[in-house]
């Protein structure tokens, strides 16, 4: 039987209201877990105290999240912790306010359990980009358990925390989730509020959810999702009720594979473990179709391009004046020098400088402007595609978990991580990553379904269907599996 | 990219780095341009429709009389009927508007 600390959130509320689990008694183990198992892990950054702030509100029993530790990822703000966002210009940094969907998991009845490692403001795809050192994958610890969000990530499948909240700019939660062998969704950009979430490329950044399967992820996105105030850019649109929708298989399953596009990139395993994730499906009734769609090689260079410029932009604000930590300076230029130089590290910088030559005179036109246009054309060429079938899929990330440190020189090799993430992202568009199988090193492999505009409900459900037929909890070889 | 063009990309970004941090960065942005130079050419729209609500154009990027981004990201947000995402146009029956608040 699943350890304790390993089982889904659904599973120990039923063993919790049959008075067979203790929920506090958990969250006590669960903190003391941390302290003795997270210096060589390196998933948290900050630790919180169950007493101290933030708390659960009183009365809030009820909801489906009450009384499970959730980790928060350092770029989302919240009262009780510091947001550095795994950088050394915000080493000191705390927010006054709740952002949205923090304060919408304290109503929830949420226990805060800590702050979790990030690449610096979410640049990175290994999370060896931290200001605070590295995250170490809890399947083989000299794997990257995925970037930016791996710290989220490597929390939930230690047993570290039911569940965690990441961002995702271009494939932040997913390539953590499939490292690590968990649940990762994206949601439509504008589905989840962004108000408190340090901004990197806004056109681009939602915040999502890591989760141990389908159902938790549902819950939580649930809880998290819908119209608010704060930030303008939300969607007027409720999340409706996800968990209710996940019984069964969905009546509409055709699902398209940009099989051209996946075998220019991917591994043998990678294509192998995806063909037999659609054979099932496949053998579940679903029509499974080849589907060619211009643009998508083009899709990284678009997103390198555009993530950068936005990047520049949003980052132009930690100077030492308002936000940053001041660097001292002979004159107010020479002090925004330094304090950027010295709080900044050398993936931020790349990208500032990559995006401050995109945006200058005489290379905005060669550079962003094409970018801009590359974008609409995918968005356009999706659109479509989504008239046509119901679902996307392709794998998450071209390989497997590689390995710490083999990729810190060569940045294009990293930005390659994302090759099958990025498109989604610049279309705005909801994807959902479920772990599948293991290659021949015993790591981790998932699938990604993308799905229309707010089709998340659907997008959870196909998700839910793939995990029933395929079961990777279960498989021997997982860190749950593992003796305490 | 040559060391002056990235010099006098550090000045407008504000940072200043060492010599031996520069001489890697150029390394790298020079990887980076070749991935960069992948950009299909080509002048396709920057949105579907370039129409907000009624009958207001939406500001152009590359329009001499309107540089400010502030006006494209919004007529990209996802309120406008003509925006950059596709999103549904009406609100489920069984919603509420009392989330709207």
């Amino acid at each position: 039987m699943t350890s304790w600390r390993y089982l889904t959130m659904h599973a120990a509320r039923d063993l919790a209201d049959r008075g067979e689990l203790d929920l506090d008694a958990i969250d006590r183990a669960i903190r003391s877990a941390i302290s003795g198992e997270n210096p060589a892990l390196g998933s948290y950054t900050q630790c919180l105290s169950a007493g101290a702030k933030p708390q659960a509100v009183p009365g809030s029993t009820a909801h489906a999240l009450a009384g499970f530790g959730v980790a928060i990822k350092a770029n989302i703000a919240g009262t009780g912790w510091r947001t550095d966002c795994g950088s050394r210009i915000l080493k000191e940094y705390s927010a006054p306010y709740d952002a949205t969907v923090v304060a919408r998991l304290r109503r929830a009845g949420a226990r805060f359990l800590g702050v979790t490692a990030m690449d610096e403001f979410g640049m990175g795809s290994s999370c060896e980009y931290s200001a605070w050192g590295e995250v170490h994958n809890p399947w083989h610890p000299d794997r990257t358990p995925g970037g930016s969000s791996g710290g989220s990530a490597a929390a939930v499948a230690a047993g570290l925390a039911w569940y965690a909240l990441g961002s995702d700019t271009g494939g932040s939660v997913r390539l953590p989730a499939h490292c690590c062998g968990i649940v990762g969704l994206k949601p439509t950009w504008g589905r989840v509020s962004r108000y408190g979430l340090t901004a990197f490329a806004s056109s681009l950044d939602t915040i999502g959810v890591l989760a141990r399967d389908v159902k938790d992820a549902a819950q939580v996105y649930s809880a998290i999702a819908g119209p608010d105030p704060l930030d303008a850019t939300s969607l007027p649109v409720s999340p409706g009720d996800p968990v209710a929708a996940l019984t069964g298989l969905p009546r509409r399953r055709r699902i398209g594979v940009p099989r051209d596009f996946v075998r220019a990139a991917a591994t043998p395993a990678v294509i192998e473990d995806l063909e037999r994730v659609l054979a099932g499906l496949s053998a579940d009734g679903a029509e499974i179709v080849s589907v060619d769609l211009p643009g998508l090689e083009a899709a990284l260079a678009t997103y390198t391009v555009i993530s950068c410029a936005e990047a520049a932009s949003n980052l132009a604000r930690f100077d030492g004046t308002f936000y940053g930590a001041r660097q001292p300076g002979s004159h107010y230029a020479a002090m925004v020098a330094e304090t950027r130089s010295v709080g900044f590290g050398p993936e931020v910088k790349r990208r500032i400088l990559l995006g401050t030559h995109v945006l200058a005179d005489g290379y905005r036109e060669q550079f962003y402007l094409r970018a801009c246009r590359a974008r609409q054309g995918l968005v356009t060429g999706m659109t479509a595609l989504f008239r046509d079938i119901d679902a996307l899929a392709l794998p998450t990330a071209p390989t497997a978990a590689f390995a710490l440190g083999s990729r810190l020189a060569d940045p294009i090799a990293m930005y390659g991580s994302d090759v099958f993430t990025v498109p989604a992202s610049l279309a705005g568009l909801p994807a959902l990553t479920v772990p599948t199988g293991l290659d021949t090193d015993g790591l981790p492999l998932s699938v990604q379904l993308v799905g229309p505009a707010c089709g998340e409900d659907y997008l959870l459900q196909l998700g839910a269907a793939v995990e029933e037929r395929i079961r990777f909890r279960e498989l021997k070889e997982a860190p749950w599996q593992r003796p305490l | 990219m040559d060391e002056r063009r990235l010099i006098h990309l550090e000045k407008l970004a504000g940072l200043q780095l060492e010599s031996d941090e520069r001489r890697r960065l150029l390394v790298d942005l020079a990887q980076m341009a070749t991935l960069v130079a992948r950009l299909p050419a080509g002048g396709g729209p920057l949105m579907v429709d370039p129409v907000i609500g009624s009958q207001r154009p939406a500001p152009q990027l590359d329009s001499p009389d309107n540089d400010f981004a502030g006006d494209l990201f919004l007529a990209r947000a996802p309120h406008h009927d003509a925006g950059f995402f596709v999103v549904p146009a009406v609100r489920p029956e069984n919603e509420t508007k009392e989330e709207d608040r």
